[in-house]
């Protein structure tokens, strides 16, 4: 993933030997998912043996995502150029961005802002007894109730992930070498990376419905080609969950319920009984437990499948672990061996 | 020893004393310089801004697809439009600086293409026009942040289905004050018209055509909040919109009891 400590560093520090192969993905979160594939695909391929994904973030003292605003002007690039279509009437941030297409999907969907408070809320129910969660979740010991979460008009302020400082790292390596290791590996059934038509960076304005994600509906078709599997083979998911409006469209895209119906998600009303009975975000998530690109999911995804989670769910098979919306994404399935 | 040396030490200290006084007078220069310096750009990104912003004109620059372009029939000569600065969106007043100059896609030009042509990016030809002026509200943020010049808070900011293709802007430079839901009662423009009021419709749809896609209306306390909620998603002509008033506010005297109508165009304020 993007990162601020390079391969070469990190070889260094843990004294690795000559690396043959290297990689960085781009777009954020979008690639939690992506560098798993590129990893497998590595080792598939013969290129590595052994291929450790990492991302490590501080942002208290080193890069924060989500200001909006920079000290420094930065130098327009294509990639950036199209915010200055935005920038210009004081639509900043992340949160912003994400607010239009979820204030769209309130208007097409009949959802309200609770039903996004409820994201909020289960992740960080799951997270206060997860001991890994950061420490600015930790702060608020008692999960967030739904009357804080919920009834804020603000929801694009309310329901983005905090920042966090941590990091987290996954192994891809091939199944015979997986099975000699000391702990019982997880295996990647599927993994695909997807952009849609008209993607941009956060703002994919110009699309027909704008409350949806048709890239990760993208992903989802191809990870049930790949593994065969449907919304039903998930005993538990992990759906990256920087801002809430989008878990409840990345429900949709995986099928999990129809368009539109992820708002049904309760635990005590559910309209939805497949996603009832889907716990996502075993750990907290992005908002519960920390902001890492969810990388941290891609390894609460192999925890659960090893049946080593600390909301551990009973009969784990197959997880689905999603990477980061509103950017080029990825996902994956993560199954028993 | 210690008397011995007094006399070697003052200079030394003198010394520090005066690099001391001189380093913080450099400081306090350069602190000024670079205080000074900032103003400046502060200030000319301000005038900037506001220039952009308060530009008086709705042109759209179009990107056009070079497949698109090079059929004879694909762009026909835009319709005269009589009223190029009509009030368009939340509160806009005839004249008013609404929509600024902004990326828009090509809609569809149905006729000579397919969806998927027309609404690729494929070309480098760009040409700025004059934007009708009317369009739909597709969705909007009420911004809430520290506030960064020239920007008022709570800043309202829209995205806009125009005639012409989807631009952002700020809602209404000067009215932002105001949460757009909360523009419950009659507000004269200044220039005496009513300020249409904001309604909910169904997108794209009639008066009573779309209603919701959806399960959303399930009786409760979510379902009316949401109605609550849910008012400025589509600003109208003043005309229409003050017609679609009146249209539910006779619907409302006829449903006695009932009080919220579900499923219907308009929603109570």
């Amino acid at each position: 993933m993007m990162d601020n400590n390079p391969e070469i560093e990190v070889a260094r520090a843990i004294g690795a030997g000559p690396l043959r192969f290297f990689s960085r993905i781009h777009y954020g979160g979008g690639a939690a998912c992506a560098v798993v594939m590129q990893a497998a695909l590595a080792v598939g391929s013969g290129a590595a043996d052994v291929v450790v994904c990492y991302r490590a973030m501080n942002e208290r003292s080193q890069q924060r995502f989500g200001i909006g605003t920079t000290p420094t002007a930065r130098v327009a690039t294509t990639e950036t150029a199209h915010f200055g279509w935005y920038a210009p009437f004081g639509l900043l941030t992340p949160a912003s961005w994400v607010a239009m297409q979820g204030q769209r999907y309130l208007h097409d969907y009949g959802a309200t802002t609770e039903d996004f408070g409820r994201v909020s809320v289960a992740c960080r129910r799951h997270a206060a007894t997860n001991p890994r969660r950061g420490s600015t979740a930790s702060r608020s010991r008692s999960p967030t109730t739904r009357r804080r979460a919920g009834s804020s008009g603000r929801f694009a302020s309310s329901t983005a992930a905090r920042r966090a400082t941590g990091r987290s790292r996954s192994s891809s390596t091939t199944l015979e070498r997986a099975r000699d290791a000391k702990q019982p590996p997880a295996v990647i059934r599927a993994a695909a990376q997807g952009a849609s038509r008209d993607q941009q960076m956060m703002t994919s304005y110009y699309r027909d419905a704008i409350g949806d994600l048709p890239e990760m509906a993208d992903v989802a078709r191809e990870l049930y080609a790949q593994s065969g599997l449907g919304p039903k083979d998930f005993q538990t998911a992990v759906i990256y969950d920087h801002f809430t409006p989008f878990v409840l469209a990345q429900l949709e895209a995986f099928g999990f319920c129809g368009r539109g119906e992820a708002q049904g998600l309760h635990p005590r009303r559910p309209r939805s009984r497949s996603v009832a009975r889907l716990p996502i975000n075993t750990h907290g998530g992005q908002l519960g437990e920390a902001y890492i690109h969810g990388m941290n999911g891609v390894a609460e995804g192999v925890r659960q499948v090893r049946g080593t989670a600390v909301n551990q769910v009973r009969g784990v098979e197959h997880v689905l672990v999603t990477a980061g919306t509103g950017v080029p994404t990825s996902a994956i399935i993560l199954g028993k061996i | 020893m210690g008397e011995a040396r007094r006399p070697c030490k003052q200079p030394r200290r003198r010394l520090r004393v005066v690099l001391a006084a001189a380093t913080a007078a450099a400081c306090r220069v350069l602190a000024a310089a670079t205080a000074a310096a900032c103003r400046v750009l502060a200030a000319a990104t301000a005038a900037a801004c506001r220039v952009l912003a308060g530009r008086d004109s709705r042109r759209v620059f179009q990107y056009m697809s070079a497949a698109v372009t090079d059929l004879p029939d694909a762009l026909p000569a835009p319709a005269p439009r009589p009223h190029p600065r009509q009030p368009l969106l939340l509160g806009g007043r005839r004249g008013a600086p609404v929509a600024d100059p902004a990326l828009c896609r090509l809609p569809a030009p149905a006729a000579s293409a397919g969806a998927d042509v027309s609404r690729a990016v494929t070309a480098s030809t760009m040409e700025a026009i004059e934007a009708s002026g009317r369009g739909v509200i597709h969705s909007f943020v009420v911004m809430h942040h520290p506030p960064v010049p020239p920007f008022e808070y709570p800043n309202v900011i829209v995205l806009v289905e125009l005639a012409e293709g989807r631009v952002s802007s700020r809602a209404s430079p000067g009215r932002s004050r105001r949460r757009p839901d909360r523009h419950g009662g009659a507000r004269r423009l200044r220039d005496g018209r009513r300020r249409p009021r904001a309604a909910l419709l169904p997108s794209g749809g009639g008066a009573e055509g779309g209603g919701r896609a959806t399960t959303g209306d399930v009786p409760g306390p979510d379902r009316d909040r949401r109605h609550r909620r849910d008012r400025v998603l589509e600003g109208l002509g003043a005309e229409r919109a003050q017609a679609r008033l009146r249209g539910r506010d006779e619907r409302r005297s006829t449903t006695p009891g009932s009080r919220r109508p579900t499923s219907t165009a308009s929603r109570p304020s």
